[in-house]
């Protein structure tokens, strides 16, 4: 006899299986296309997009991701669809992915096995002899993985209780029904086994281990207990399963992540990450007021959230204990979405900003990205905030005082602050550096800022970039007077309008002046106008100082630093320089060139930088909410590897470091500088 | 009930300004100009009023025909109607001239309220309200910083600052005219449906020939003395950040001479401020 499957061996009208399966995968589709209907609320929005280039990154990360859990993929780091990118491989959480991966590959084995089987008793007669008792023992062992998973995850859920989890009915009917359901199949084996193998071919019985075991416990019962015991377990079991998919498609289970969150990956955004979606200023409606104005992939964002807090782990408003949390506004906004299907009225049940998200939480949020970056299904937080941002400040016209000056302030000054454009250029004075139409015809503008402009601290930043440059033989020039808010701030509080101005008028002017190449030490302008005026027509070529300095030491441009510093040093990665642009490279290489520089690196440093608390336009609003600063959360960081300089590059962190530094009264224990600051001290002159 | 509201522009106070004492002017080649503060808290109060109410806010101002651009804002805050009197002469007029042109095309329009600015930053006459309401024979409270409106919309309970934060309440029948302090209200910021709308509305002109006024002011200007230079304080680097931060927002302001301010530990702050409040018999 040649070991092999009988199927539906013992079970009569066994075909019936095919009858339940279809009715179940019936129920699936209903409930899939209610919850379509739920998502096509939103507006429409194109995701479909360089569809090569989807399915391409998709079947990377469903290898890469989905089959082996990147976690143990971290040797493979750089393998992948976006090389220059940390974004798609990096380490997280060892245990609750081990667990997740056992479960995903045991059941997934299971899954395929089945499909096996039915290939091979229909089609192509393989699984016979050695073959299946090879398939009989890997299938077997990667069930009992499975239920290893299970329980890994009940102890982690309700043993461990990690802050970041909410524990909800479903999460335990959810592992319930999957051990339920492995376990019964095991059952049913080993009642099989009893009743075959152990007493005919007892050699080929250790190769099903899960249902030997069992088999070895049912054995001594007689043959007509144990067929009938398995004849009624069948039946229990395939019940079991079947019921379990029915069950998870009507109750909208969180285990339809199991498509969900794929399908969110594939529509994910294909957009730099610092380019917030365009506001059609000709339409009705601006921002998201109501779920309605989302689009429906913002909404399908929504479903493919498996609620695992790695997002509420990664926000800096919410480890300084402030009311956003990421995780909550996502499901917020899904509850909000099942309401809105459900209602009958035109008009919302309860506001989506003020009675279901909360307006705090919506101006809390820093813009840093921190809750994308560790969101493993590519949800986008950031956009959604905005677009709530963008009905408060547009529609409903509620936001803070501060923030109202501070429009107030562009508008009629070109810059936060109430002070002149014409005294834009001071700071600049009695340094020979060039003004733009006056006495130059470069193609390379040095953008300073508003901060630099009129912050005298800050302003210490573009003296010591303009020196290096001028020592570097970079022919540049600025804009003095002629330059405004680049709008970075205007545009993620929410004001798109203000923004768009600002937009329209600074194009304009570097258009008029063949403005080519574009520097500045400010990674909020330096996105600006690398990911958002493109969309508008401006085009330009853009740097940011660290880079450049990086560029003018590798090419010998720049003197190497020859003073030696001899100091403890750390590094605070800007979000909008690490996170958004992945530049973390260049400031390194810069400090690495400076003689005995000790650089210690934070607790989260690169990628997963923790913000200043500055961004967004946090910096002009003031302080609410309750918890601490962020900036304080940050200088604990900072105080823990005991740095004698902290360098920067971003006059908001600067400035918030800065402010922080001093508030704790440690200015003369920590020195705040930015890199060029740091690079022009190691001089020596 | 219907409203009208006279607004000016006035120079962007943020701007280095300069006098040409010779035309009696501000001189300047980078300009700004802005809605006069007083006017936009007028208007403000204005159009609360028409929310409460119902009716039409107009705003008129006589000036350069730049000043196009102030009503159009006038506009996205919630005027209804826009109207400029173009004139290129009118910023050096007095008080009387201007109001008697403004007193001309007001006596045109339906008005239950005249709303005016207590005063210009420019200036700061103070006067031109007060002389609109004489030539169009209308009650004047000036410096208003509470307005109420009877429900029957027949008379007004106003509250004035007079000096030294003294208050005084004032009941008058309406049609009246009001000049506006700045404490009367918080201006908005317009929604951008509003702003919208603003932008595809028309701005009305009134030639100031055709209101049958003799147009010229009463006075004649002599010469301007420089006042002594202001000592402006610079936030330098070392104030701390959410200083330097307040000071910009803020515009640098002069700082203020110590003699006002009590300091030392909370109890003794308080027993100053006591003790202070009594010797102005402010406590009993």
């Amino acid at each position: 006899m040649v070991p092999g499957r009988e199927v539906y061996w013992n079970i009569q009208y066994g075909q019936f299986l095919y009858v339940l399966a279809a009715i179940v995968i019936g129920i699936m589709v209903f409930a899939f296309y209610r919850r379509v209907r739920l998502w096509r609320l939103g507006r429409p929005e194109n995701r479909v997009d360089h569809l090569g280039k989807r399915l391409r990154s998709f079947l990377v990360a469903a290898v890469v991701d989905g089959l082996f859990h990147r976690k143990f993929l971290e040797m493979f780091r750089g393998v992948g669809h976006r090389q220059t990118t940390s974004d798609d491989l990096k380490p997280r959480d060892f245990y609750p992915g081990f667990a997740h991966f056992l479960i995903f590959a045991g059941l997934g084995m299971l899954l395929l096995a089945t499909f096996l089987d039915f290939i091979s008793h229909y089609f192509f007669h393989f699984l016979t002899g050695g073959v299946y008792l090879a398939f009989s023992v890997v299938v077997d062992s990667f069930g009992i993985l499975a239920i290893i998973g299970v329980v890994l995850v009940i102890i982690r859920r309700y043993g461990q209780r990690p802050t970041r989890l909410d524990n909800r009915p479903e999460d335990l009917v959810a592992l319930v029904l999957i051990l339920v359901a492995v376990l019964t199949g095991y059952v049913v084996e080993g009642f099989r086994i009893a009743a075959t193998e152990l007493v005919r071919t007892p050699d080929w019985a250790p190769w099903s281990p899960g249902g030997y075991v069992l088999a070895r416990a049912f054995s001594g019962l007689n043959m007509e207990t144990l067929l009938g015991w398995h004849r009624g377990m069948w039946w229990v079991h395939l019940s079991i399963s079947l019921g379990v998919v029915a069950y998870v498609a009507l109750s909208w289970n969180r285990l339809w992540h199991i498509i969900v969150s794929p399908m969110n990956y594939f529509f994910r955004s294909l957009a730099p990450r610092g380019a917030l979606s365009i506001v059609d200023l000709d339409g009705e409606r601006f921002g998201a007021g109501r779920i309605q104005d989302f689009t429906w992939k913002q909404l399908l964002d929504l479903d493919a959230c498996t609620r695992c807090g790695r997002c509420q782990e990664a926000c800096p408003a919410y480890a300084a204990g402030k009311p956003l949390n990421p995780k909550k506004v996502i499901l917020d906004l899904k509850d909000q979405m099942v309401e809105e299907g459900k209602s009958k009225t035109p008009t919302p049940v309860r506001d989506m900003i003020t009675e279901r998200v909360g307006e705090e939480e919506v101006w809390d949020c820093t813009t840093c990205r921190a809750c994308q970056e560790a969101c493993p299904v590519a949800i986008e937080h950031v956009q959604k905030i905005v677009d709530m941002r963008r009905d408060l400040v547009l529609m409903r016209v509620k936001f803070s005082t501060e923030l109202k000056g501070f429009y107030k302030n562009i508008e009629e000054n070109g810059n936060p602050w109430a002070k002149s454009p014409v005294s834009r250029g001071n700071w600049a004075e009695g340094l020979g550096i060039k003004k733009l139409g006056q006495d130059t015809a470069t193609d390379t503008l040095y953008w300073v800022g508003c901060l630099a402009a009129y912050d005298e601290r800050i302003s210490r930043i573009a003296i010591a970039v303009s020196k290096l440059m001028k020592s570097a033989g970079v022919d540049f020039a600025i804009m003095g007077k002629e330059e405004r808010c680049c709008g970075d701030a205007v545009r993620r509080s929410g004001n798109e309008y203000l923004f768009r101005k600002l937009v329209d008028r600074n194009i304009e002017v570097l258009k008029k002046n063949n403005i080519k190449r574009i520097i500045t030490h400010c990674p909020h302008g330096y996105n600006a106008f690398k990911n958002e005026y493109p969309k508008f027509g401006g085009d330009f070529e853009v740097l940011h100082h660290t880079q450049l300095i990086a560029d003018l030491l590798s090419k010998g441009a720049l003197k190497a630093p020859q003073k030696e510093l001899d100091k403890r040093v750390t590094f605070h990665d800007p979000c909008y320089l690490a996170r958004y642009h992945d530049i973390y490279d260049a400031p390194r290489q810069v400090m690495a060139s400076i003689p005995k520089l000790d650089l210690v690196e934070k607790f989260q440093c690169k990628e997963k930088t923790f913000c200043c608390g500055g961004g967004g336009a946090r910096m002009w609003m003031a302080e609410s909410g309750g918890g601490r600063r962020i900036s304080e959360v940050l200088l604990d960081q900072v105080k823990a590897v005991k740095p004698d300089v902290l360098v920067t590059a971003c006059p908001y962190c600067m400035t918030m470091l800065d402010n922080e530094v001093r508030e704790k009264g440690l200015e003369t224990a920590i020195q705040v500088l930015d890199i060029a600051e740091l690079y022009r001290n190691s001089l020596g002159e | 009930m219907n409203i009208v509201v006279c607004v000016k522009e006035v120079p962007n106070p943020t701007f280095p300004v300069e006098v040409d004492i010779q035309k009696n002017a501000v001189k300047s080649e980078e300009w700004n100009y802005v809605i006069n503060p007083y006017d936009e808290v007028a208007l403000e109060e204005a159009v609360r009023i028409k929310e409460k109410f119902g009716g039409q806010v107009t705003v008129i101002t006589l000036g350069a025909e730049r000043a196009g651009a102030i009503l159009r804002k006038c506009l996205c805050i919630g005027a209804d109607r826009a109207i400029l009197i173009p004139s290129d002469s009118a910023f050096a007029w007095d008080g009387f001239a201007i109001a008697n042109v403004l007193s001309k095309a007001i006596s045109r329009l339906p008005h239950d309220i005249v709303l005016c600015g207590y005063q210009s930053i420019d200036r700061g006459g103070a006067e031109v309200g007060s002389i609109i309401a004489e030539l169009l024979g209308l009650p004047v409270v000036t410096a208003v910083v509470k307005l109420d409106i009877a429900p029957d919309g027949k008379s007004a309970t106003v509250c004035r600052r007079l000096e030294r934060g003294a208050r005084a309440v004032k009941r008058s029948p309406l049609p009246a005219l009001f000049t506006a302090d700045l404490m009367l209200n918080e201006p908005r910021y317009p929604t951008l449906p509003c702003i919208k709308w603003a932008l595809k509305q028309e701005i009305e002109k009134l030639d100031v020939k055709s209101l049958g006024v003799e147009a010229g002011p009463l006075t004649e200007f002599v010469t301007i003395s420089r006042p002594p230079p202001k000592k402006v304080f610079i936030p330098t680097g070392a104030l701390s950040p959410a200083e330097r931060i307040k000071l910009l927002t803020g515009g640098g302001a002069a700082k203020k001479s110590s003699s006002n301010i009590v300091e030392g530990a909370p109890h003794e702050v308080a027993k100053k401020v006591v003790d202070f409040l009594a010797e102005k018999r402010f406590l009993l």
